[in-house]
């Protein structure tokens, strides 16, 4: 029972960094139809953020402020992961529009560069980032201990979702990027700016990815294919949940986190790869179109 | 002109075959001053052979296979287990003994026969290739759907080639083997060496050959029909699932051989030939060299690795990963054609529009 | 009427989207060698219903069965789309759908009849008797100039008629075509409906359009439909008399023929 529990916690700790990563994913998908490679090297971005962020309190703060550099972090690793979507989109991910398979490769191309220059900056080993005295230790109810540290990866990640929440549904501009999605060419006729659009919805799925990097960063070292580890894990979960909606996803990362630890807790994690995988493709024997249904009069788009 | 568009590719692979034939003589005359270079060689043939396959599917096909490299360690693996066992005189390995084995396991006993291990190349990346496309292209799953089941898929077959580390020497590999016709290390083995060489050279002959062969007749033009309106061709009346499945196998079984091909010259097989970014970068290759022509794959096989070797040594090893992510990520936006595109489309309409120019300039 | 002269049989055909009826209970039947015509407004469900006879929609309830010549009946729904082809069934879809990066000549060689297995597509040469079908086929439609040309190069309305012409060349049974008049002039519809009349001698066809003028000159049949419902049935004098036909559909209809 206490193992049980206790994979409960890790596997929904665990969904809730793939939900951020393929959060941005989803959403990308389902405006551009682009799938955006080079994501998990936002992860590994935010990550590093976070690395760089302690570095500058240690140096240069006094020690007891020390602590609070994680919350610095999230929003300088958000801030970051945002602009450099931002360029990415405007640069390389406008020109590919519509092209799915490209799309997929050219961001690889991006991904490479990325994990180059994480390389050359930072190194080929790993750093590790310390985390905040406050997240040390964790709350102990019967025999179970939910440490801290992923206490407050839920937290934030519910935080985040919520906020997404608000900015999809309850915003003008969430309006309008759904009216993109659905309808390009006629949300453009009504006035609607869609480039910007884009941008701007690209860049929050990358801030939100960097977020998800400092998360990371409070769960083990970091090093130029972290973001790898974490990267397919989140691709699985929007083909599991679909595109374009928040429930979706949500669901799709969960089965996704919680699969691969339960299977991990009991057998290995070789084992657990694999039959993430199987139910993947046993989910698309069900439901091979459920992810999303074009209805159009041609036939193939 | 029309005679040279069309057998243009055929003259190009041929003199690239020429030119590979000339490579142990040049050795032996002195102009090459290394035996590595053939050996290299000798993996640039592997490479374009898994090149081709990757071609047929992603190129003539449309489907994206980002898993490629698991095949091409299948094929390899079989190889090396079969060449393990010539060494080891069909005893247990060292890394069994290691993990607690006291006799040669079953799944390794059928590697003691040369003609077994053989069909086993082809057979298992088939086998796996056909279970695989089978589930998937049966519900017709496809575009960016199955590239990212075919990397997970390849991820998946990584982790367990570590894991079961008894029977594969896990991260290490099967290292240390000599080649089907012995060892061709240092001057005395230089003629098994050539001899290698030569049989490489055929098979990627034979492989070019049959797959110009299966993409210039009506097959040829389905696999174009499937990439371009899927819908449309099961609509007249082609059971597009089982065309699909058919090529992926091809594929499959190509990638196997360049994997078998490539140990031999290699020496060793490790799981980091099956991982996500050693598939793709194959693609790399064939999207560079040009896709939907099949000597674009063997041409962008040769030349990245040919600039990788000359480029990757010393301080320039960091600098190639940008010079190759860059590469690749211009040739997807704006040269869709690669190499093969640029000279066959973009330079004679380049040209052409000069010409006008010039006309008009003349007229005003 | 003899059961041996019915084509094809729509037996009480619903389909459900979502809790939206797009048909409800539609029967009809097609006779063997007439001109079929479905007509009726935007939304009315003609394209739903060929889309469930080819096997691109699955019904909710009902059935629809196929009369081959010469042998037993077969039941179309519930088949796959590629043996319903095979069986004799094609369809010419709205947008015109042809393989834009090959060749007129090979659009026509992959319609063909027959030969549609992996074996046969890899080792057998397409026979000079084909050929030369493919090449009286296009003179028809009068493409045999361009046979060599890229499919992608070709204009919208040459577009619809090579892939007319595939149709034509794979001799099915019945041929369905959803509104081959969409992007032709006057000149060539009126060619399209001679064409049509002509080919009725060696199979039946159905077909969606809106363009009365069309209907007038090539419909034996015309069914009507009305959001989802089967209106009335009978030659075109019949319907273009009928008040509830002129009430629902042709009053409004003028926009359509444009």
């Amino acid at each position: 029972m206490v193992q049980f529990i206790n994979s409960l916690f890790n596997g929904i700790s665990l969904s809730s960094i793939i939900l951020l990563t393929s959060l941005g994913l989803a959403i990308t998908f389902g405006l551009m139809r682009v799938i955006n490679m080079a994501h998990g090297e936002f992860l590994m971005i935010g990550a590093y953020m976070t690395y760089v962020v302690q570095q500058f309190f240690i140096h240069y703060l006094p020690e007891s402020v020390g602590d609070l550099y994680y919350i610095a972090a999230i929003p300088f690793a958000f801030g970051v992961t945002y602009l450099l979507g931002s360029l990415l989109e405007r640069f390389v991910i406008s020109h590919l529009y519509g092209r799915e398979i490209d799309s997929l490769l050219a961001t690889w191309g991006i991904s490479l560069i990325l994990q180059q220059a994480a390389r050359n900056i930072f190194g080929t080993q790993g750093v590790n980032v310390t985390a905040p005295s406050f997240l040390n230790g964790g709350v102990t109810i019967g025999k179970c201990t939910f440490s801290w540290n992923r206490l407050f990866i839920i937290l934030m990640v519910a935080v985040c979702m919520f906020f997404i929440w608000i900015i999809m549904y309850r915003s003008n501009f969430g309006k309008q990027m759904r009216a993109v999605m659905q309808n390009r060419t006629m949300a453009q006729c009504m006035g609607i700016n869609s480039r910007k659009v884009d941008n701007i919805t690209f860049s929050i799925g990358s801030g939100l990815a960097g977020i998800a990097g400092c998360s990371v960063a409070l769960l083990g070292s970091i090093d130029s294919t972290v973001g790898q580890n974490y990267i397919v894990n989140s691709f699985m979960a929007v083909v599991l949940g679909g595109v374009g909606k928040l429930l979706g996803t949500v669901l799709g990362s969960t089965i996704i986190g919680s699969a691969s630890i339960f299977t991990e807790n009991y057998t290995s994690s070789t084992i657990a790869k694999a039959i993430v995988l199987l139910i993947v493709i046993l989910f698309l024997q069900k439901r091979p179109q459920g992810l999303f249904v074009i209805k159009s009069r041609s036939l193939d788009e | 002109m029309k005679s040279l568009k069309k057998k243009g590719p055929d003259i190009c692979f041929a003199m690239i075959a020429a030119v590979l034939a000339c490579a142990p003589l040049m050795l032996n005359a002195g102009i090459l001053n290394s035996s590595s270079i053939v050996l290299f060689l000798g993996k640039c043939i592997a490479f374009a052979i898994v090149a081709i396959g990757i071609d047929l599917i992603w190129g003539y096909t449309g489907i994206l296979s980002l898993g490629h490299g698991l095949y091409f360690a299948l094929g390899g693996y079989c190889m090396a287990m079969y060449l393990k066992l010539q060494e080891t005189g069909g005893g247990i390995t060292d890394f069994m003994h290691i993990g607690g084995m006291t006799e040669l396991p079953l799944v390794w006993r059928p590697f003691n026969y040369f003609p077994v291990a053989l069909i086993l190349i082809i057979a298992v990346p088939g086998t796996v290739a056909y279970l695989i496309g089978y589930f998937i292209f049966r519900n017709r799953v496809k575009g960016v759907y199955f590239s990212i089941i075919s990397q997970a898929l390849t991820w998946a077959g990584y982790s367990i080639f570590i894991a079961l580390s008894p029977y594969t020497n896990g991260n290490v590999g099967i290292t240390e083997i000599k080649t089907i016709l012995g060892s061709i290390k240092g001057e005395a083995h230089k003629q098994a060496m050539f001899e290698l060489f030569y049989i490489s050279l055929a098979i990627l002959i034979v492989v070019y050959a049959a797959a110009r062969f299966l993409t210039s007749g009506k097959f040829g033009c389905l696999l174009v029909a499937i990439r371009d309106g899927e819908n449309r061709t099961y609509f007249s009346g082609y059971k597009v699932s089982a065309y699909k499945n058919f090529i992926y196998v091809v594929s499959a079984v190509t990638a196997g051989i360049a994997g078998a091909v490539f140990v031999n010259f290699n020496g060793s097989i490790t799981p980091s030939q099956m991982t996500i970014s050693y598939s793709i970068a194959m693609v790399i290759w064939v999207a560079i060299g040009g896709r939907g022509t099949i000597i674009g794959a063997v041409i962008g096989a040769f030349l990245i690795n040919l600039c990788e070797y000359n480029l990757s040594s010393g301080s320039m090893v960091e600098i190639w990963q940008y010079i190759i992510g860059a590469a690749f990520c211009i040739t997807i936006l704006f040269f869709k054609g690669g190499i093969v595109g640029i000279i066959t489309e973009q330079i004679p309409a380049v040209a052409e529009k000069l010409k006008n120019r010039k006309k008009k300039t003349k007229e005003a | 009427m003899a059961v041996n002269d019915v084509a094809l049989e729509i037996n009480n055909i619903s389909v459900c989207f979502d809790g939206f009826y797009a048909l409800t209970d539609v029967r009809t039947r097609v006779m063997r060698n007439t001109v079929h015509f479905f007509i009726g407004p935007n939304g009315a469900g003609k394209t739903t219903l060929l889309d469930i006879i080819c096997a691109r929609t699955k019904p909710t309830a009902g059935t629809v069965i196929f009369h081959p010549k010469n042998r037993e009946p077969v039941r179309l729904t519930g088949m796959k789309e590629y043996k319903i082809v095979n069986e004799g069934v094609g369809r010419k879809f709205q947008v015109p759908s042809v393989f834009v990066n090959l060749s007129v000549e090979e659009n026509m060689i992959l319609a063909l009849k027959g030969h549609k297995g992996i074996f046969d597509s890899i080792f057998r040469k397409t026979t000079k008797e084909e050929l030369e079908c493919i090449h009286n086929t296009l003179k028809r439609v009068s493409l045999d100039g361009k046979s060599g040309e890229r499919a992608g190069s070709l204009a919208h309305g040459e577009k619809q008629w090579l892939e007319i012409a595939m149709q034509l060349v794979s001799k099915p049974e019945i041929i369905m075509l959803d509104e081959p008049a969409a992007g032709m002039g006057k000149p060539e519809t009126f060619k399209t409906g001679e064409i049509l009349k002509e080919i009725k001698k060696d199979c039946t066809i159905i077909v969606i359009e809106h363009d009365m003028d069309f209907v007038k000159q090539a419909a034996d049949i015309v069914t009507v439909l009305h959001e989802g419902k089967f209106l009335m049935e009978g030659n075109v004098n019949e319907v273009l008399a009928d008040k509830t036909v002129q009430a629902v559909y042709l009053g409004r209809g003028g926009e359509h023929d444009a």
